[in-house]
């Protein structure tokens, strides 16, 4: 009776280290699956595995590439948790791997893949009787948990510029929509406005696709998530940058020594810090030099310094603010800064926590942050001892985040969610582009921008069909 | 005194109580119809024209399930249109301007040559009711006001806005129902004392007036469509060809708006004195004025009344201003300067239904045998409310003779989404059917109506042997010359090659089939011909039925089905998916108020609207999918235990 689509989401807790897992369920589990993962021979397909079944294997980028190595095994109806055919692909459990994994089953999967509703699975099971009839009550509990779950997640989400973007994106197209309503319903007062506007209306979906893009690109999820955040590594000399970088590598990649001046270019390096890919740039120490090499790489200490989306100024924290002066002068305007200040084996406790207090006035001033300002953290490190480097992970995650990830995946699978439904309706715009490119009549058009209006409800939880007609009366001037 | 010889009972003799009665007497029910005045039978106290967008859609499917409203309408035009022709079909509607008092003549005509109908004037005071043995109360008959009861099976309300109705013209409160008709004064305690809950509506009208006192050489003249295109199935083309009378747009202007918004504090509805919700798709000019203050000016129709009286309908200009303010604002229209009116605008309020209170089968959800149709149900327009009236009457015979009763769903038919939301919605202002409200509008075509339900009417009992068969044909006839068309090739030769250049149409390069070459936007069935060298000969609708040769519907169905079938097909797949939420059936001993989990706003509105299926639970007002999904697992576990079946995990 309920539609038999196939979804995928992430099965196991996003913090647990060592193996994650991905759970894919429905009539097209192993079909979709395929597509996104082969077995270590490339030979054998999933649809040909008998059930129960683990082979090793490998999932598989959008250019063949491997992403991962996986463990997957299949389960078919009605044997599986939730009755359906089930494919459960084991990853290492980074964060990062699982939603790239999860994320591969969703979008490379020719649309058989949706992401699962929250506490879906568990009502699958139970409606293709994998459950004992008194955990019914125990189910319906689980379903209403996870929906306020997922729900306050996506208010949080969307109280920024996601929400704002979407709400006007569909207030658009309710608007579009209203009006061919309208003049379909009462020709006689608004027929002659129809002339041409097929062509109005393309420059409006081209528009909303932009956005959409827009949107997809640059929202601080999707991008810093696909490409990594550039991070700069800068501060006065000799303050503890190379062992900062270091400690984060846990290798001794940049040279150390107490010789201040001694990284004199820009080294780059990738790593995964908890939820996040950090593209680190560790630079040269800033100072006035008269050495010209060294000149050289303070310059560009502070080209890299404008490109970072993310600022680690190292300080020595019995030197705030006397060594900082120069080095501030060079940092752009508006990038986050989380100040990292080193070196805090050197003071006592009651010390430090003054050193720091004094740091943070100091830094808020000079760096103009504080309210509606620039975004600025204090952590206190010593990197010598490998100490504090956690405080700077939760620091990231403050900061891109904005909200504590350790909810169970639901977090991103509400924002995968709203991926999809953006994709969704960027097809649903490009196939009313397609209808006024053929010249068909409006009412077939609304067909496509309904659905994308509808997609875009499904982001923020509103419902179209009664909302339309509002819109026809409250937009236009109805009736005789 | 008791009046012992009636099956039905059907109260009003508006558009919904016509076809109740003449659904009611077809299954040969003896049914007697009460109204308050047996010369206002089939009365049109609005505007004066049948279908428009939409309505036009319900006329066809009225018809299509045996109704009578198209017959008439065919019989009793002024002027007809087809309304945007310049779309594709899903949003082609009929629209025909009436003679009002013709057309209440040929229904009243209809209702009393009907031996199984009585026709009374008289107002009920009273609804007899009893108990079941299942202690719920039946319908037993009702009491006029004069004293004489008439106790009967089943009963249909159709009491349009006559309950308790009081009109409005500026500071003039007037306890009468419309046009000066006398209000029912006795029903809605009737209803409420066997616990039927009421709340008031408001609607309004605008001004008649003399046509001769119009200056229409200031006016734009709309003419009629030539040829016409008649409303009904059965009727012939060549019946409905004749003169037609032409209407007239004028418009509002500057001047207008402001003897409007200088007199606001005059008008019942601002100064407060009006409670009753009235309609956003039909606003007063006034409330037009104030809530789209940045337009300039307003289209008015001016449109006949009748072919024998010189009174005008003013469309767009309905008000509830007091006369005084009407004829000053009326006369600054271009063309109105020296008008002079008949029958003053007026607001009139009514009680009609409160949300939540109906069956599926528009039955009362309180008292068995009970049935409600048209504006009592929160609806407006004639069409909405004759719709109901037949689809009510046919569910009340069922109780009678026993069988299904008639259901048609949101993709089978407007009248579908008509009762669908009036049953399931909190409507906040009289309903009016609208194409979007219809989400399969594209297969809900006006030209195929009799297609999707005749079959219904058939199995309803309303439609003939002779209609059934003309629709079964056509549906056989259809599918066939779809299939030549999609198999008949076309080669690339000279011939085709000159066709395509000339209708510029991109040539082919290898052979194709009719098929494709029809679902290019720029090529129709009847271009075509040129090529379709072994097409059946297109006859007359008689000559065609039951033999190997087309006619001019079939063709243009056959056309449409092709040439829209991308878009066609994809809300095919949407109504399957729709179905399968459809077909999933809710317990009417369900109590949402104990399901676990079940947030308690959705409870309280599942609660109160009482919806029959999961579909219907999805759209009710704050229900979302998890309480649906809540919903789901509950009935699954109540079905289980029911059947003592499952009790094992691992079944």
């Amino acid at each position: 009776m309920e539609e038999a689509t196939t979804i995928a989401a992430i099965a196991s807790s996003m913090n647990d280290a060592g193996i994650g897992i991905v759970r894919v369920s429905g009539p097209k589990a192993l079909e979709a699956c395929d597509l996104v993962l082969t077995d270590a021979s490339m030979k054998h397909t999933l649809t040909e595995r008998a059930a129960n079944t683990i082979r090793f294997g490998y999932v598989l980028r959008e250019d063949g590439s491997i992403l991962d190595e996986a463990l997957v095994s299949v389960m078919r109806a009605p044997s599986s948790y939730t009755g359906e055919d089930v494919v459960e692909i084991n990853v290492h459990g980074g964060a990062f791997v699982l939603r790239e994994t999860l994320r591969r089953v969703l979008s490379g999967t020719k649309g058989m893949v949706r992401a699962a509703l929250p506490g879906e699975f568990t009502k699958r099971a139970f409606l293709n009787g994998k459950m004992d009839l008194s955990a019914a009550e125990a189910v319906q509990d689980m379903i209403r948990a996870q929906n306020d779950f997922a729900l306050q997640n996506a208010e949080r989400q969307l109280s920024g510029v996601l929400g704002k973007e979407v709400r006007r994106m569909r207030e658009t197209l309710l608007h579009e929509t209203a009006f061919i309503e309208a003049s379909l319903d009462d020709p006689d007062v608004y027929a002659e406005q129809l002339e041409g506007y097929g062509e109005r209306l393309r420059s409006v979906t081209e528009a909303l696709r932009g956005d959409i893009g827009k949107l997809l690109d640059s929202a601080a999820e999707g991008r810093l998530r696909k490409d990594g955040i550039r991070c700069a590594i800068i501060g006065a000399p000799n303050t503890g940058k190379s062992t900062l970088l270091n400690c984060l590598l846990g290798t001794e990649r940049a040279i150390v020594t107490d010789l201040p001046g001694t990284t004199r270019d820009v080294l780059e390096e990738q790593l995964q810090l908890g939820e996040w890919m950090l593209l680190l740039s560790d630079t040269a120490g800033i100072r006035k030099t008269a050495d010209a090499a060294e000149e050289i790489g303070v310059q560009r200490a502070k080209e890299t310094a404008k490109e970072a989306a993310l600022l680690f100024l190292v300080m020595d924290v019995t030197k705030v603010p006397e060594e900082a002066k120069e080095v501030l002068s060079a940092l752009p305007e508006q990038t986050p800064v989380i100040a990292v200040l080193n070196k805090a084996d050197l003071l006592d406790d009651a010390s430090l926590s003054q050193a720091k207090e004094r740091a943070q006035v100091f830094l808020e001033e000079a760096l103009s942050a504080g309210e509606a300002g620039r975004e600025l953290r204090l952590i206190t490190t010593s990197l010598l001892n490998n100490e504090g480097i956690s405080s700077l992970s939760d620091a990231v995650t403050e900061l891109f985040l904005k909200e504590n990830t350790a909810a169970q995946g639901e977090f991103f699978l509400t924002s995968e969610r709203h991926r999809e439904a953006l994709l969704q309706t960027a097809e649903a715009l490009k196939r009313t582009e397609g209808g006024i490119a053929e010249g068909v009549s409006e009412e077939f058009l609304t067909v496509d921008l309904m659905e994308a209006a509808a997609s875009l409800g499904r982001i923020t939880g509103e419902d179209v069909s009664e909302e339309l007609i509002d819109r026809i009366f409250s937009d236009f001037c109805m009736g005789k | 005194m008791e009046q012992s010889a009636y099956d039905a009972v059907v109260i009003g003799a508006g558009h919904a109580g016509c076809e109740a009665a003449l659904a009611f007497a077809k299954r040969g029910l003896r049914t007697v119809v009460f109204c308050l005045s047996t010369d206002h039978v089939a009365f049109m106290p609005c505007n004066p024209h049948i279908g428009g967008s939409s309505k036009g859609h319900l006329v066809r499917e009225i018809d299509a399930l045996g109704g009578e409203m198209g017959h008439a309408i065919d019989r009793c035009f002024l002027q007809s249109r087809m309304l945007n022709r310049s779309k594709g079909p899903a949003v082609h509607s009929l629209r025909a301007q009436a003679d009002k008092k013709q057309y209440s003549a040929h229904m009243r005509r209809v209702l009393e040559q009907n031996p199984n109908i009585s026709l009374r004037q008289a107002e009920i005071a009273e609804i007899l009711t009893d108990r079941g043995e299942d202690g719920r109360p039946y319908f037993k008959g009702v009491v006029t006001r004069t004293g004489i009861s008439y106790p009967a099976r089943v009963c249909v309300i159709c009491s349009g806005t006559y309950l308790q109705a009081r009109c409005l013209t500026g500071e003039v409160i007037t306890e009468s129902g419309p046009s000066g008709q006398p209000s029912a004064t006795l029903l809605s305690s009737a209803l409420t004392e066997i616990g039927v809950k009421l709340r008031r509506f408001k609607t309004g009208t605008p001004a008649r007036m003399d046509g001769q006192s119009l200056d229409f050489s200031k006016m734009e003249r709309q003419e009629g469509d030539v040829p016409v295109i008649p409303f009904s199935f059965d009727t012939e083309p060549e019946e409905v060809q004749k003169e037609q009378i032409p209407c007239y747009l004028t418009y509002t202007n500057e001047r207008t708006h402001e003897i409007l918004r200088e007199n606001l504090y005059r008008s019942p509805l601002y100064a407060g004195v009006i409670e009753g919700v009235g309609p956003r798709y039909c606003p007063s000019i006034e409330d037009k004025v104030v809530r789209f203050a940045d337009k300039d000016r307003h289209q008015i129709f001016v449109e006949p009344e009748g072919a024998d009286t010189t009174e005008m309908y003013i469309d767009g200009m309905s008000s509830s201003m007091p006369e005084d303010v009407q004829i000053s604002f009326y006369r600054t229209v271009p063309g109105l300067e020296h008008c002079e009116i008949v029958k003053p605008a007026y607001a009139i309020e009514y009680d009609c239904l409160a949300p939540g209170q109906l069956t599926l089968s528009l039955e009362s959800r309180v008292c068995k045998g009970l049935f409600f149709a048209g504006q009592i149900n929160g609806s407006s327009g004639y069409e909405e409310a004759a719709a109901q009236g037949l689809y009510a009457a046919v569910n009340a015979t069922a109780q009678v003779l026993g069988g299904e009763g008639l259901f048609i769903d949101r993709a089978e038919g407007y009248i579908g989404v008509l009762v669908d939301d009036l049953v399931h919605k909190e409507l906040w202002e009289p309903y009016r059917m609208m194409t979007a409200r219809a989400e399969y509008r594209l297969l809900l075509r006006q030209d195929n109506a009799d297609l999707r339900l005749r079959e219904k009417g058939y199995a309803a009992g309303l439609v003939s042997e002779e209609q059934v068969a003309r629709a079964r044909w056509k549906k056989e006839r259809i599918a066939k010359e779809m299939e030549r068309l999609k198999h008949t090739r076309i080669g690339a030769t000279e011939t085709v090659r000159v066709f395509l250049e000339a209708n510029a149409s991109a040539p082919i390069r290898s052979g194709t089939t009719l098929a494709a070459l029809l679902s290019r936007p720029e090529l129709s069935y009847e271009m075509l011909s040129a090529l379709d060298t072994e097409r059946p000969a297109v006859v007359s609708r008689e000559k065609a039925t039951g033999t190997d040769l087309l006619d001019e519907e079939v063709t243009k169905q056959a056309e449409i089905e092709i040439k829209y079938e991308g878009y066609l097909s994809r809300q095919e797949q949407q109504v399957k998916q729709f179905r399968k939420m459809e077909t999933r059936r809710i317990p009417a001993d369900i109590s949402y108020l104990s399901i676990k989990g079940l947030r308690k706003e959705a409870a309280q509105h599942l609660e109160s609207f009482r919806p029959e299926n999961i579909g219907a639970a999805s759209r009710i007002g704050g229900v979302n999918p998890a309480d649906i999904s809540v919903l789901l697992v509950y009935l699954e576990a109540a079905e289980g235990r029911a059947k003592g079946g499952r009790t094992d995990g691992d079944a």
